[in-house]
């Protein structure tokens, strides 16, 4: 989903002053219109959809609670990720800690469960396959790829949300295809 | 897979995503026509970006909205906006006017009215008045008495009240330099520091 933002004007402006009066049913139809990418948000910074929609909702209570902190109503979908991003790490923390313990308890057996994801994980199918390689890029390169993919973002789009150069952002894209190629190539492609 | 020019690779990954211009779009395709690696380059990336993309959809795509609006907890006060150093440009003003300030002291101040010749004399000596058309002579013993030169050092301390409700210290070393007239050898002795 393309973001729906002309030059000078953003629909969604009346929208998030109304969230910010405190109006639950704008809010309701805010969530609806952009959750998807608060999942890809939040997928990209996990690198696994088991618990995204715990996150997401961690993160859009936080949206709530929060709104009357954002100043510039016009950047609103940058503080929006930012919001969701910290939620999704905060997320990860607590993920890699409980991995860690995993692993601690597996050492004295012979299996390892939730090692670092590697080209081999996933199902057989295909989507398995891709999934798996995809939770197997670095965070770097996920990010961008996911909301490229699951939101059809364009380069300028991405950069505005995470706040870096639109260069970078192709330089990320390409990495990120080269290493599923590599990763893949032998499987699906 | 054999190894493809890094800018071509880039052409094929922006063709890809829609963000090539005309110009780059015939550079590309005249490689694509005459490179057969770039082109089952181009064939795998397209494949990649297929494949990722509904794997996406199909993992992560969900009409149902994570929270119930209603459920949420009520905001009881109207959430305010923070505010940032609204006024900041006050603490500038504010440094400026007492900068000012001190300017305006130093030059207005005046040495301290100390023993005068006049005062010494009983009369004014600083004024000659001409008696019966001959300008009278000086009575006593006149010596040149010149100057004597006294320096004070001290330091001006301001209070200037920040935005943050701070108050901040402004202090400022100031020399006043006093001339007067030297006082002869019988005078009793200055008690001014000296």
């Amino acid at each position: 989903m393309a973001m729906a933002q002309q030059e000078g004007f953003d629909a969604e402006e009346p929208v998030i002053e109304a969230i910010r009066a405190g109006d639950r049913f704008a809010f309701g139809e805010f969530v609806r219109r952009h959750n998807r990418w608060v999942f890809g948000v939040i997928y990209g910074v996990l690198g696994e959809h088991d618990g995204v929609e715990d996150v997401a909702q961690q993160a859009w209570t936080a949206v709530w609670r929060r709104s009357g902190e954002l100043r510039d109503v016009k950047r609103w979908r940058p503080w929006l990720y930012r919001l969701t991003r910290n939620a999704a790490v905060d997320a990860g923390r607590d993920v890699t800690r409980r991995r860690n313990r995993m692993q601690v308890i597996a050492k004295d057996g012979q299996a390892t469960p939730g090692d670092t994801p590697d080209c081999h994980l996933g199902g057989h199918e295909q989507h398995g396959e891709v999934l798996a390689a995809v939770q197997a890029l670095p965070a770097l390169y996920r990010e961008p790829f996911v909301l490229r993919h699951l939101n059809g973002w364009s380069y300028r789009e991405i950069a505005e949300v995470m706040g870096m150069p639109v260069d970078s952002v192709e330089t990320r894209l390409v990495r990120a295809r080269r290493l599923l190629r590599d990763c893949l190539k032998d499987k699906v492609l | 897979m054999a190894h493809v020019d890094n800018d071509i690779e880039r052409l094929i990954v922006r063709s890809l995503d829609g963000e090539l211009g005309e110009d780059e779009q015939l550079q590309l395709n005249r490689e694509l026509i005459r490179n057969p690696k770039a082109q089952r380059l181009m064939e795998q990336y397209k494949q990649i970006d297929e494949l990722a993309g509904a794997a996406l959809h199909h993992a992560l795509s969900s009409d149902r909205i994570p929270l119930d609006p209603a459920a949420l907890p009520s905001r009881t006060q109207p959430q305010r906006a923070v505010r940032y150093h609204r006024g900041w440009w006050l603490v500038p003003g504010a440094i400026g006017a007492a900068l000012l300030a001190i300017v305006v002291a130093q030059f207005s101040a005046t040495p301290p009215a100390g023993p005068t010749l006049a005062g010494r004399n009983g009369g004014a000596a600083n004024t000659v008045v001409p008696v019966n058309g001959r300008i009278p002579q000086p009575t006593g013993i006149m010596r040149n008495a010149g100057t004597t030169v006294r320096r004070s050092t001290g330091r001006d301390v301001f209070g200037v009240v920040g935005e943050d409700g701070n108050i901040y210290w402004i202090e400022v070393d100031r020399t006043k330099t006093f001339r007067r007239p030297k006082l002869g050898p019988g005078a009793p002795t200055s008690t001014e520091g000296m």
